[in-house]
């Protein structure tokens, strides 16, 4: 008797169906004719969670014992968990004829669409060289801030440090300074060194100041190579953003939303607020203004935007970005030139207007 | 407008199918319209079936509501004319593994609702064993063990039969010699489980290619 009180429970495009021994279809019920819904469904069978059409077809079973491929804990019943079960074979076996006598699709047509539907989600989610390497980008672009920040502020300590030896060494930039400083072993060898009101030093205190100085260089050397790599590794994975906005700024804006994907499924106005957390939570606890652009504040196309018009700018980019990061996602095609041509158009407009 | 095979059309000379999506190009071949349909030419240079019929083949398996599995898809160029001819009642589950290829025909696939875009190897059948048996299988992935794949896919998802297209590249297989030659090599391996009905030389559309029409016993 109790042998006979089983059924098996399996699920697939059409929707979840408990069959006999027999493989004939005691209960059914199907999805929604939607393949995100049904591939959200049956992400969500895979885990163990019961959805809604599950609850239908174990509504009113004449069974105590279930055997199922899915990871099922249901009160009530007894279920076992085998990975391949005939009725699952039997299941994708007629899809077609099932689909079609449970009323999931009313013919061919209708069948084959659904079918195209699923695998493009899939294979879109499936191409993996830019779903995977955006991640590694996101890493690469906050290596090249930190590098920054670590050489600016070792720069500031070269300069306090070598200026008690030679304070009227003037030179503007960071690299320069720690370049020179590496190379010369003296402040001899500087032409005007004559008069130099700094103090004198030993041998070892400037070869330690040198050595330090070397360092800091060979961070400005990381910077460019790093750059060089994001520059080329961001043409591949996101073509459109970076020919947009830049590698860098497009690496950051992948690193903010978390992914390329998750950047591609974002509203504009979200993207033009990326990078902008901090401003937000202040001003929703009350304090500060509301923040109107988030790390696209930085671009140049900005800052040469008048004041009273850089939110109206921003707002333009990002609806351009929303659509790159889509591009770029779900096709890869090159359509950056397009868009950026557009893109400074209506940027003249809001200059001008 | 003559139809030399069910929905394959010929006019002064060249081979036009119908478009399945009116307005659109594939891959820039000419759109003409007769009686108010659209048909897209269908060009020998590109498309080796298109060859194959240019150079006599005399049977021709496909028709509306034929299902198809088409191994090594690329952009889509013949899959899309296979996709005219079988209809939206027919489907064509299109097999590739270059990430690249896809994703020109993901938008392909989006358009027509009975081209189904699978990325994967042909090698492993394993991973799309949700496919439903077919009527045709057809193959061109210019692989030096492509007749191993062929063997394996039929056998997984061909029907009793069911037919096969093979468009073999000489030189994938061995540099030295001639598509007659390669022909003759892997005839009797195929004739185990197909009966050949045709086999055609490709040039001068397509060099260095032969074209082998069978069916499954
Ligand atoms: C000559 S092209 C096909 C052209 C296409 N049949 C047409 O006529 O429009 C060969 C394609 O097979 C693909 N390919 C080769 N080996 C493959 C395999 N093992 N699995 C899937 N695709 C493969 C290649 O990536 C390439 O896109």
């Amino acid at each position: 008797m109790s042998n006979e009180n089983f059924v098996f429970l399996t699920a697939e495009v059409p929707g979840v169906f408990a069959f006999d021994r027999g493989k004939n279809v005691v209960k059914s019920s199907i999805f929604p004719r939607d393949a995100e819904e049904i591939q959200g469904k049956l992400d969500d069978l895979k885990k163990g969670k019961v959805v809604e059409e599950l609850e239908a077809v174990l509504g009113d079973l004449d069974a105590e014992n279930i055997i199922t491929e899915f990871p099922l804990e249901i009160e009530g019943f007894n279920v076992e968990v085998k990975d391949e079960t005939s009725a699952r074979k039997h299941l994708r076996e007629n899809l077609r004829e099932l689909s079609k006598e449970s009323g999931f699709v009313d013919n061919d047509e209708q069948f084959n669409e659904i079918i195209r539907d699923l695998q493009v989600l899939k294979t879109r989610d499936g191409i993996k060289s830019s779903v995977k390497k955006d991640k590694v980008m996101a890493q690469a672009v906050s290596a090249l801030q930190d590098l920054r920040r670590v050489s600016n502020e070792l720069s500031e300590r070269l300069r306090e440090w070598y200026g008690l030896y030679y304070p009227e060494l003037k030179i503007e930039e960071n690299e320069s300074y720690a370049e020179l400083v590496a190379d010369l072993e003296s402040r001899r060898e500087f032409e005007d060194f004559e008069g130099s009101m700094g103090i004198d030093l030993d041998k070892v205190d400037i070869e330690a100041m040198r050595s330090f100085a070397r360092q800091v260089s060979g961070i400005y050397k990381q910077i460019d190579e790093l750059k060089g790599y994001l520059e080329e590794v961001m043409e591949d994975v996101t073509p459109n953003l970076t020919f947009l906005i830049g590698s860098e700024m497009a690496a950051q804006l992948v690193s903010l939303a978390g992914s390329l994907k998750k950047l591609a499924r974002m509203p504009s106005s979200k993207i033009q607020l990326l990078g902008a957390e901090k401003a937000l939570f202040r001003h929703l606890k009350g304090g500060g203004k509301p923040p109107k652009h988030g790390v696209i504040f930085n671009h140049p196309y900005i800052q040469q935007t008048p004041e009273g018009k850089r939110g109206k700018a921003a707002r333009a980019i990002a609806s351009k970005l929303m659509m790159a990061a889509r591009t770029d996602h779900y096709t890869g095609k090159f359509k950056g030139k397009e868009y950026k041509e557009e893109l400074e158009e209506e940027l003249e407009e809001i200059r001008n207007g | 407008m003559d139809e030399i095979f069910e929905n394959v059309f010929e006019l002064k000379g060249d081979l036009y199918t119908v478009n399945l999506d009116p307005g659109e190009k594939v891959y820039g071949e000419e759109l003409i319209k007769r009686d108010g349909v659209e048909y897209r030419r269908w060009d020998p240079n590109r498309s080796k079936l298109s060859a194959a019929l240019r150079r006599g083949l005399d049977k021709f398996p496909l028709k509306e509501g034929t299902k198809v599995l088409y191994l090594g898809a690329a952009q889509g160029t013949t899959p899309s004319h296979v996709s005219d001819i079988i209809g939206r009642k027919g489907i064509v589950y299109l097999v590739e593994f270059s990430e690249r290829a896809m994703r020109d025909l993901l938008e392909l696939c989006e358009r027509r609702g009975n081209m189904v875009p699978i990325l994967a190897d042909a090698r492993k059948p394993e991973e799309y064993n949700w496919v439903e048996k077919v009527d045709l299988l057809y193959q061109d992935v210019a692989q030096p063990d492509q007749i191993k794949i062929l063997r394996r896919n039929a056998k997984k998802f061909l029907r009793e039969d069911g037919w096969i297209m093979i468009a073999v590249k000489a030189r994938a297989i061995d540099v030295s010699k001639e598509p007659k030659e390669i022909y003759e090599e892997i005839k009797p391996g195929l004739e185990k489980d197909f009966d050949i009905f045709d086999f055609l030389e490709l040039d001068p559309y397509e060099g260095d290619h032969g074209f082998i029409l069978a069916r499954k016993r």
